[in-house]
């Protein structure tokens, strides 16, 4: 009895398991010339060794291409993932400051920043007199009511405005205005005449 | 020893077979976040080509139906 052609075999091995070829990790498997040649070899001899020569390439393939497939799923769903978190992170610790608080339309997150005064005046003291280097200077203020002391301080040590100074104190911008500039004019006279 | 030369291998393979992935994965973020991002996923490459096991694959022979083809 003739033994049947290598090639017959493995004609006859496809012809049996055609959906079996259609998988596309046996497909490209079988597509390699070498691993085409250890399957048909095993076939027209199938010794435990040809058999297992099989398996270890077949082996070998497979793992190859779950590791490609598992990295390729690793790059596009990491960067996804990356993206995501990048952008909780950025709405969580936004940089607005005046962007309103969601449950309350009245208040803004510069609003929750505690202002520390600065070092000055913690140094230095918070009277407007304790800032004066000029001499001249310090005797003229002397001369000044304690009202007009009190607008200069706030004025020039605490950076408010008119209205503010005004809203503190109870009175008009406009009456703040005229005390302020009359206590300038004085000062300005006081140290003119000095000279 | 040994196995750690062969895993480093592979993995600048991997990391060269991979690289236009990897540079199209990043228009997934915005470009400032971009540079960062590269290098977390070749990290995260590395790691897992070190860590990760896979499933012991089935045998060749398992997919087929032989029985008919040895009786002949």
């Amino acid at each position: 009895m003739k033994k049947p052609s290598a090639n017959f075999m493995m004609l006859k091995l496809i012809e049996q398991n055609k959906d079996v070829i259609q998988n596309p990790i046996i497909k490209s498997f079988l597509d390699k010339k070498e691993n085409y040649k250890l399957v048909s070899n095993a076939i027209s001899y199938p010794s435990e060794k040809n058999k297992n020569a099989v398996d270890k390439a077949f082996k070998e393939h497979y793992k190859q291409i779950k590791k490609m497939a598992y990295i390729s799923n690793l790059i596009h769903f990491f960067s996804i993932d990356y993206d995501k978190k990048i952008r909780k992170l950025n709405n969580r610790y936004t940089l607005i400051l005046d962007k309103e608080i969601t449950d309350n339309k009245d208040t803004t997150f510069k609003d929750l920043v505690v202002s520390k005064p600065l070092y000055t005046q913690n140094i230095f003291g918070n009277n407007l007199k304790d800032h004066i280097e000029n001499i001249e200077l310090y005797e003229a203020l002397k001369l000044l009511t304690e009202k007009q002391l009190s607008i200069l301080e706030m004025k020039f040590l605490k950076n408010m405005t008119t209205k503010e100074i005004a809203e503190t104190t109870e009175t008009t911008p406009q009456n703040i205005s005229n005390q302020f500039n009359k206590s300038i004019r004085k000062l300005k006279k006081l140290l003119i005449k000095k000279e | 020893m040994n196995d750690m030369k062969a895993n480093c291998r592979e993995a600048e393979e991997i990391l060269r077979m991979f690289d236009r992935k990897i540079k199209k994965s990043l228009k997934n973020t915005n470009y400032q976040e971009q540079e960062d991002l590269e290098q977390e996923i070749k990290l995260k490459i590395i790691e897992k080509i070190f860590t990760v096991k896979f499933s012991d694959p089935p045998s060749f022979w398992c997919f087929f139906k032989l029985s008919n083809i040895n009786k002949t």
